[in-house]
């Protein structure tokens, strides 16, 4: 074997092997699904009707709000910070504090109350002071319900205005990050987020703490009303309080289990649907059908019995909380009457009814507090995760500060070496220079560092050792975002915003005009197709631009880049599924694109790699060759070798 | 009527159990409004010595003659009948978990052979998302509203009837009194959440809009990065974000105007209960104990008013989604009235003037089409895109059907052949094949399952796939998919190829499956397939002109007519299209050619 089919080899081999282009891990069909769970989950978290309605979490199905998060590593540290963002409403949060102090408080009067009533004037038939005890009651529990309003709509207010600005930060933090974050973090990590953990703020600081802070308050008081009433009476229902936690916490846990088992079945099942319905074709193709169904069949078959499972176990819960309740009422009663008739202890028909309503009061928040508690350590795990966003170091921090108003386009790669992850070098000491206005075609088997080039030049990354020059200054010494703004770049995958078609090419520049615009489009080839949609610039782009082929959005991103009028530009050529005529027309704009603008070419087309000015070479993250087409051609090497098989059976073909 | 059985129809086999646990329900909803009464027994009748208003059969259990041993009887016989209630309230809960589960299996299933079954263009019109919303969030919300909602309002509508009926039993003047407004915490309920229902839309559509200029901001982080435009999109996502603030807080400030002023209604009417339930206690009208009594039937009316309200205002939901589902199910199957012939097929393929448009399109994709190809011949499909290429494969398949000619394959109309017996005798492999995230290897053997290693790998091997699955950690058994490697496009399009390998066609349809192939492979490959499948017919759909030279037919589709029929020769004589499209892509190439020469 010659030395040049070895090399030829490792080519063919390189070329093959499927390498992580950064570039194209933006999975589509992945961030749908993920955001379509993200609703999912949004939809359970979010029980707008329990928001102002008193107690969260009260509903049938433990499985419902309830949200699969981890727990917090700091948890005083996060929380002190939320109330860093809570400091601007004192005068609100002294408010809601004050009002769930004497709310609470007040309603543990009630039963006091009316025990008084049944006692001193009901048996003893006095009217006119039970009506006026009555009246009391009703004014307390009036007095109660309307400041237990006020607190809770003065505390969604705060709520919802922290979270926006812990949003707000969150998103403002998200833009400024270095796109190597957005490589490395999955795009539905990365909205959850934002949408589900400071959702998960906002239920804690909303409801989950008043609801905590108003249960302690409530614990604390008739706690102490009973032991003033009857301390006999209080001393039964205290010894009912372990077993009752004791109960609930177990019977929770297990239903936990079930439906957390459920879910996963449920998930299984949605995957089945997604695969088979958007490879229905397929199925319909291969006579896959009785096979796909018995396999939807099986799996539906276990979410059977899971989703059984976890309604047994939940089922157990009710029938539990309340068997236990209506014992301790019993109980209460039972022993109120033997003391009343026996006389051990002193006690009125009062006393006993004020115990039984205490003994309520006291358990309801002693069965709540665990999943109170449960729900806050959520909410602050989520503030947590935001936090963590938030702290990220954004890539400005050490910006240039030149100012930009023109590249002349001279730009130079001294002995560049860069690496996405430490130790692991993608381009090894690149040198090479562009002149002004002219073009580079950079050529390489795919992998081989093509990409990672270009994504140097406007600092996406920054390299590791050597230099960038533009205009024979160090591209670190220039502001990023002027950097970005003179260096256009249309990529063969192009992404577009939903919204209009104009409003995608406006982006360029959100000053140009209407007539701009268009002219833009025309320059991009782009205007006939736009102007043959239902209608024209206004017609609307779907979210990431599916409804428009690859070469339109091509088109369109041409256009864009045309009207942000760059000096330098970087340009990324398709390879295949663009029909021969829109291709052309890709081509054709391009060229015009580049005319007078020094300009980066990843190339795969013979024609644009002839017409540079100068053509890299790159392999294995090494500039092998450089040269123009025919220097390189003579120089019978790698690139030599690259096109004489490529092409060789065309040549075969035409020569007979 | 129609509504209701739509409600009932999916419950099929399983309409006794829920009858049982309706009845389960019921009988609990008495219990439970006796409840009270055992206080009253305790207060007015074993300590004041007054009347007890339990059931008779109760309360002679309770019988005894002294004011001790009667409370003892009490505690007894009340604790019993927790406890029965407890066991019944479980076992109605596991007949409902049973039936609940067991119909949306059902449902499911049903729906999924359904959805298998719908013909291709019922599909090509269909969102892929909406299709599975449809099989699980529509599902679930039947569900939701037989084994939860149904049974609430039943729930309901029985605690408010029995609490009723236990009043009058006490007082009949005081039951009026309790239940004077209890209509119009009802109604107000009702009416609200009729209404809310609109504002409930305006969020959600106020947050996916947020969520979804988040989301593109960071799958288009480069080009916002590139344009430096993060401020831009900064005060985008802030004006989503505070008109998603403001409809919530609509919302919230609309429910709580409803909780707040239902809780005032409520409110008066325990006002209403206790001051002239005092007075005429006072009175001598009522005893204490009924007093007591009254008070707890108060909270077991208005409070399962103001939810049974919520319910009913909440009915259009379910409507909504058994609607869905019923759109679904009425739509006929694509094997409903297909052929039963199976002819053997060879591969000789005649179209005939066919032609095709969709019901809802004006213009045809496909006009008066007519070819031949001849067992083990080769025929070649160009044209842009939207000319008809794909449409043309789909009538060949059966996927849609054509409304004017014929298809024939060995003389017999498609239209007589079973539909299943065709496809199985036609191959295609798609431009973006799909994949199932199973192994590499299972994925190559999804045709023929019973295919041994060997041929496996052979068939591998023809596709050039052989030594890339080779160069992966698992090699065969790597997982595909979002739990194992990323297939690039144009491996996929090699695995399919290595697929249809294995099963041996009469007939294959390359679908553009070599375009993200590079040039050699493709070569490659081709060459492979050849001399593999000498006597398979192939219909090759290509972009490229090199792809289609060598077929020994090309036809060139523009605008879903047959403008040039040929081969590559009498093509490039004609100097139409082909022609053209041959210009452009190949005289680079010979400009190459001629530096070629000039080296040497």
């Amino acid at each position: 074997m010659t030395k040049k089919e070895m090399k030829m080899k490792k080519m063919q081999q390189q070329m093959k092997k499927p390498k992580k282009d950064p570039f194209k891990n933006t999975n589509h069909s992945k961030v749908i699904l993920n955001k379509k769970q993200v609703k999912v989950r949004n939809e359970a978290n979010k029980d707008y009707s329990k928001m102002l309605s008193g107690t969260t979490n009260r509903g049938r199905g433990p499985g419902r709000g309830m949200y699969l998060g981890g727990k917090p590593k700091n948890a005083s540290a996060t929380v002190l910070r939320v109330w860093k963002y809570l400091g601007k409403y004192k005068v609100g949060i002294v408010i809601v504090v004050v009002a769930v102090f004497s709310t609470s408080l007040l309603a543990t009067f009630i039963p006091w109350l009316f025990a008084y009533a049944i006692d001193e004037y009901i048996l003893a038939y006095d009217y006119s002071g039970a009506i006026t005890i009555g009246l009391y009651i009703v004014g307390i529990a009036f007095i109660t319900s309307a400041v237990r309003f006020i607190s809770r709509y003065t505390m969604v207010i705060i709520s919802q205005k922290t979270v926006k600005k812990i949003r707000k930060d969150a998103f403002d933090k998200l833009q400024n990050l270095p796109v190597n974050y957005f490589d490395t973090n999955q795009p539905g990590d990365i909205v959850s987020r934002i949408t589900n953990d400071v959702d998960l703020i906002s239920n804690s600081l909303a409801s989950v703490t008043l609801e905590l802070l108003s249960s302690l308050i409530t614990l604390t008081a008739s706690l102490i009303f009973m032991f003033i009433v009857n301390w006999a009476l209080a001393l039964v229902v205290i010894l009912f309080v372990p077993l009752m936690a004791f109960f609930t916490m177990k019977v929770a846990k297990t239903t936990k289990k079930g439906f957390v088992a459920q879910q996963k079945h449920l998930g299984a099942i949605n995957g089945i649907v997604e695969e088979s319905i958007s490879g229905l074709k397929v199925v319909k193709l291969y006579s896959q059908e009785e096979e796909i169904i018995a396999e939807f069949s099986n799996k539906n078959t276990q979410l059977k019995k899971a989703g059984f499972k976890a309604q047994v176990y939940a089922g157990v819960i009710m029938p539990v909380i309340n068997f236990l309740n209506n014992f301790i009422y019993l109980v209460i009663v039972a022993i109120g009457g033997i003391l009343y008739i026996t006389k051990i202890v002193a006690i009125s028909i009062g006393d006993i009814s004020a115990i039984t309503a205490y003994a309520r009061q006291f358990i309801r928040p002693i069965a709540n507090l665990a999943q109170l508690f449960n729900s806050l350590q959520q909410g602050i795990a989520g503030a947590e995760r935001v936090f963590n966003l938030i702290d990220i170091e954004d890539e400005y921090i050490n910006d240039g500060t030149d100012e930009i108003e023109h590249f002349e386009g001279y730009v130079k790669f001294d002995d560049v070496t860069f690496s996405y992850v430490k130790d692991v070098e993608v381009l090894r000491n690149i040198s090479f220079e562009a002149e002004v206005g002219k073009t580079v075609a950079i050529v390489g088997p795919t992998g081989s560092g093509k990409t990672t080039i270009i994504n140097l030049l406007n600092r996406f990354y920054d390299i590791d050792s050597g230099t960038i020059e533009i205009d024979h200054k160090n591209i670190r010494e220039y502001k990023k975002d002027d950097l970005r703004k003179k260096i256009g770049v249309v990529l063969q995958d192009t992404h577009l915003f939903s919204g209009t078609v104009y409003e995608n090419v406006v982006y360029g520049d959100l000053n140009a005009t209407k007539e701009e615009v268009i002219e833009a489009a025309k320059m991009a080839n782009a205007h006939d197709f736009i102007m043959k949609l239902p209608k024209g610039y206004e017609a609307e782009v779907y979210e990431g631009g599916q409804n428009f082929s690859q070469g339109e959005r091509q088109l369109i991103s041409i256009a864009r880049t045309i009207l942000s009028n760059p000096d330098i530009l970087i340009l990324d050529e398709a390879t295949s599924n663009v029909d021969t005529r829109t291709e052309f027309k890709i081509q054709e704009s391009m060229r015009l694109l580049m005319k007078g603008r020094t300009s980066f070419v990843i190339a795969h087309r013979l024609q644009t790699i002839r017409n540079a000015h100068k053509i890299i070479v790159i392999h294995d993250g090494e500039l092998i060759e450089s040269g123009t087409h025919s220097e390189l051609l003579d120089l019978k090497g790698f690139y030599y070798d690259l096109y004489t098989t490529q092409f060789h059976d065309i040549i075969k073909d035409i020569k007979g | 009527m129609n509504r209701i059985n739509q409600f009932f129809k999916w419950m099929k086999g399983n309409k006794k159990y829920y009858l049982f646990a309706a009845l389960l329900l019921i009988s609990l909803q008495y219990f439970r409004t006796l409840t009270p009464l055992f206080i009253q027994h305790t207060i007015d009748s074993v300590i004041l010595g007054k009347e007890s208003n339990l059931p008779i059969f109760i309360k002679n259990m309770m019988e005894a003659d002294t004011v001790t041993k009667q409370l003892f009887l009490v505690a007894v016989i009340y604790s019993l009948f927790a406890l029965m209630r407890v066991t019944i309230m479980f076992i109605r809960r596991m007949i409902n978990a049973f039936y609940t589960e067991r119909i949306a299996y059902n449902m499911r299933n049903t729906l999924y052979k359904k959805l298998q079954d719908l013909s291709f263009s019922y599909h090509s019109h269909a969102e892929t998302g909406d299709l599975i919303q449809r099989c699980t969030t529509d599902v679930e919300t039947y569900r939701v509203f037989i084994g939860e909602q149904l049974i609430e309002i039943l729930r309901l509508v029985f605690l408010i009837s029995f609490s009723i009926m236990q009043m009058s039993r006490m007082s009949n003047e005081m039951t009026m009194i309790s239940l004077l407004i209890t209509p119009i915490i009802f109604t107000a309920s009702f009416v609200y959440f009729l209404k809310v229902k609109k504002i409930f839309k305006r969020v959600e559509e106020a947050e996916a809009k947020m969520t979804t200029t988040l989301q593109e901001s960071i799958t288009g982080i480069r080009v916002v990065k590139a344009f430096a435009k993060e401020k831009f999109e900064i005060e985008k996502f802030d004006k989503h974000s505070k008109k998603y603030l403001k409809e919530d807080f609509n919302l919230l400030k609309i429910m709580a105007v409803y909780w707040g002023g239902t809780d005032f209604i409520i409110f008066i009417q325990y006002c209403l209960t206790l001051t002239i339930g005092i007075y005429y206690t006072v009175n001598g009208a009522l005893d204490p104990g009924q007093f007591i009594a009254f008070l707890s039937y108060v909270g077991m009316i208005v409070w399962p008013m103001r939810q049974l309200g919520r319910i009913v205002g909440d009915f259009g939901k379910t409507t909504v989604a058994l609607d869905r589902l019923d759109e679904i199910m009425l739509k006929e199957s694509e094997h409903d009235g297909d052929s039963t012939n199976t002819p053997k097929i060879t591969g000789f393929v005649e179209f005939e003037n066919v032609g095709f448009q969709f019901d809802d399109d004006d213009v045809p994709l496909l006009k008066d089409i007519s070819f031949k190809v001849n067992r083990g011949e080769s025929l070649a499909i160009v044209g842009k895109t939207g000319s008809g290429k794909s449409t043309l494969i789909n009538l060949m398949i059966r996927l849609l059907d054509n409304q004017k000619g014929s298809i024939k394959f060995d003389g017999v109309d498609i239209k007589d052949i079973n539909k299943k017996h065709l496809r199985r005798n036609v191959g295609i492999i798609m431009q973006e094949p799909f994949l199932y995230s199973r192994t590499l290897y299972e994925n190559i053997r999804i045709m023929n399952k019973d295919a041994h290693e060997e041929k496996v790998f052979k068939a591998a091997s023809i596709a050039s796939l052989h030594n890339d699955i080779k160069g992966f950690e698992g090699g065969y058994e790597t997982m595909v998919g979002e739990r194992g490697v990323t297939l690039s496009g144009g491996q996929k399009q090699r695995v399919a190829i290595a697929r249809m390998l294995l099963d041996d066609k009469p007939v294959v349809i390359f679908d553009d499956s070599l375009s993200a192939v590079d040039t050699e492979t493709d070569i490659q490959i081709r060459t492979a397939l050849k001399d593999h499948w000498n006597n398979t017919t192939m219909f090759i759909i290509t972009h490229r002109i090199t792809t289609a030279m060598e077929a020994d037919k090309i036809i060139v589709l523009d605008k879903g007519e047959i403008v040039e029929m040929g081969n590559h020769e009498s093509l490039l004589r004609d100097d139409g299209i082909y022609a053209q499209l041959w210009d452009i892509q190949t005289n680079v190439e010979y400009d190459f050619m001629k530096l070629d020469k000039g080296v040497e």
